[in-house]
């Protein structure tokens, strides 16, 4: 069974490998799935930049005009600023309470932790229509309130933590207590432990959590689209937009927001070590 | 001091500096804003919804009229096919992908595994969009065909179909699969394979005895999370559907937007979950088959 486990054992005794054998065939379905994968956006942001509106191959030339006319639209110049509130906020917001959560689940027993990290898993589960109704009855129904982006905000804080948690809970997992412990014993209070030792070693992951909840909230539509009320965001109003005609400044919209959700995630992916 | 006192008087100090306070927040926010929305939708699935109003008169009379509504069924019905299809589609791509990457180039399967979560990031509503871009009438399908030549009326049966839908969720929900299936397959041992192959097993031999059984817990959990996300959701139909691919999210947002029957939607959101807990029930079960 020891040499059944080491994957490499013997390779260089016996350099002729059937698993070699059609590699070509392989690569060529990895390629056809990234084809699959990447051909929608590849075709947003390739005809964000085509001259002419028609959607037809090959290009006919490049422009930037469908840019410009997005940056002299009012109305998508208001969406990006509550879109970009939305993601401040929410990073600001579940950031924090991430952070404390994870370090929270620290102190529970390992059989406790899985439960309570299983519960606040559930909202990634949970499908987004089923808690934007929810959402959506609660406010208005329950609460009297009226729909808004806070609102709307709220949910999104919802949906990032689990993120955020999950991140933050690899992070802390790693990180060596004792050291507290070492702080604590020469005097150091627990404010000043955290704030001197544990949060410099953990502020990387901390930095990448509060930007995949950004990127989350940025992305993020169903529930603004129930409990916004008449505070649009950028993906709520591409989607009032689309189902109105295919029109090519939609591309450039579409392209800005891949864009911008895209940088996020991979700035984020850099500064944790999480595997999802 | 024995090893056992000492990891006693351990678990005593990391007590001193670590409570379970911190949970709090996050909690009361799990609570206020995730569990009462939940509880307050089945309580008014139980309502009767009179004069733009509200009663809490709790009856059973919104899940008669869910379950008995032809129109409701139908859309019930073929949004479970959809699903179930898409759920195919999406596990024969998935699969295959993550093997491949993992055993036959095993030096570069981190990279691609990287560029299939980029796409996962790659905005839901921006994927839709993008299809009918390409689907459509005057999309990118109809209108290079149209100036090549080959056709001369642009084919109008590629959007606003059942299929449309069936592509852009399968689309989008592959890297969500590819997740826990690529997880589970790291703990599969190359040489195990390797042995089955100089034993004279075939590739499809090995794939089935082998990497199937010790990876299905996570097939598993790709199958569920790809079933629930199409089944549940509600732009794709919406967008690309049209009239003859409409499925129950659809249904449920109608009661929220235009009826504002919200008691009777709250109805059919519940009913939608337990067809969906059905449902999976049944794959996991047909799944568990498979890998004996």
């Amino acid at each position: 069974m020891t040499a059944l486990n080491r994957p490499h054992a013997g390779s260089s005794a016996r350099p002729r490998r059937r698993r070699t054998r059609r590699p070509w065939l392989s690569a060529l379905l990895v390629g056809a799935v990234m084809l699959f994968l990447f051909a929608p956006l590849i075709v947003v942001v390739a005809f964000s930049f085509n001259s002419i509106p028609r959607m037809s191959l090959p290009l006919a030339g490049l422009s930037l005009q469908w840019y410009q006319g997005l940056l002299e639209d009012p109305e998508v110049r208001q969406a990006l600023t509550r879109s970009l509130i939305a993601a401040v906020v929410t990073a600001l917001i579940a950031g924090p309470l991430g952070v404390l959560a994870a370090l929270g689940l620290r102190a529970l027993s390992e059989r406790l932790r899985t439960i309570v990290l299983g519960a606040m898993l559930l909202p990634i589960v949970v499908p987004g229509l089923l808690l934007a109704v929810a959402l959506a009855i609660y406010w208005n129904g329950l609460l009297g309130q009226r729909y808004s982006l806070s609102v709307a905000i709220a949910g999104h804080v919802l949906l990032a933590l689990p993120f955020v948690i999950l991140t933050m809970n690899a992070a802390v997992s790693s990180f060596r207590f004792s050291l507290l412990d070492a702080a604590r014993d020469l005097g150091a209070g627990p404010w000043q432990a955290f704030r001197d030792i544990l949060f410099p070693l953990i502020r990387p992951a901390v930095e990448g959590a509060a930007l995949l909840a950004a990127a989350i909230s940025l992305d993020e539509f169903i529930v603004t689209l129930f409990v916004g009320g008449r505070d649009t965001t950028l993906p709520v109003l591409m989607w009032g937009r689309v189902q109105r005609s295919v029109d090519p400044s939609l591309n450039a919209l579409a392209t800005t927001l891949l864009a911008a959700t895209t940088i996020l995630a991979l700035l984020a992916a850099r500064r944790t070590t999480v595997k999802l | 001091m024995t090893a056992e006192a000492a990891r006693v008087g351990g678990g005593a100090r990391r007590r001193r500096v670590l409570s379970g306070l911190p949970l709090l927040p996050a909690v009361a926010w799990f609570l206020v804003f995730f569990l009462g929305p939940l509880l307050v939708l089945v309580a008014f699935s139980f309502f009767t919804f009179r004069g733009l109003a509200w009663v809490p008169d709790l009856h059973l009379g919104n899940y008669v009229e869910a379950l008995t509504d032809a129109g409701f069924r139908t859309i019930l019905l073929r949004t479970v096919t959809i699903a179930l299809f898409v759920t195919i589609a999406v596990l024969l791509i998935a699969y295959p992908f993550t093997y491949i990457i993992t055993f036959i180039f095993p030096r570069r399967k981190q990279w691609l595994y990287f560029l299939v979560l980029v796409t996962l990031f790659g905005s839901y509503l921006v994927r839709i969009y993008a299809w009918r871009t390409i689907l459509g009438a005057e999309g990118v399908i109809n209108e290079t065909l149209l100036s090549v030549g080959l056709i001369t009326e642009p084919i109008r049966e590629l959007l606003n179909s059942p299929l449309a839908v069936g592509i852009a969720l399968t689309n989008f929900l592959v890297p969500l699969a590819v997740l826990p299936i690529y997880s589970a397959m790291q703990n599969v041992s190359p040489g195990l394979l390797e042995a089955g192959r100089d034993l004279g097993a075939g590739r499809l031999h090995l794939v089935r005895t082998v990497a199937l059984p010790l990876t299905m817990p996570g097939v598993r959990v790709a199958a569920a999370f790809t079933f629930i996300a199409a089944a549940a959701d509600f732009a794709t139909p919406a967008l690309l559907g049209g009239a003859s691919g409409r499925m129950a999210g659809g249904a449920i947002a109608r009661e929220f937007g235009q009826t504002l029957d919200w008691p009777l939607g709250a109805a059919l959101a519940i009913t939608l979950i337990g067809v969906l807990v059905l449902a999976i029930g049944a794959l996991w079960f047909v799944l568990g088959r498979l890998a004996r």
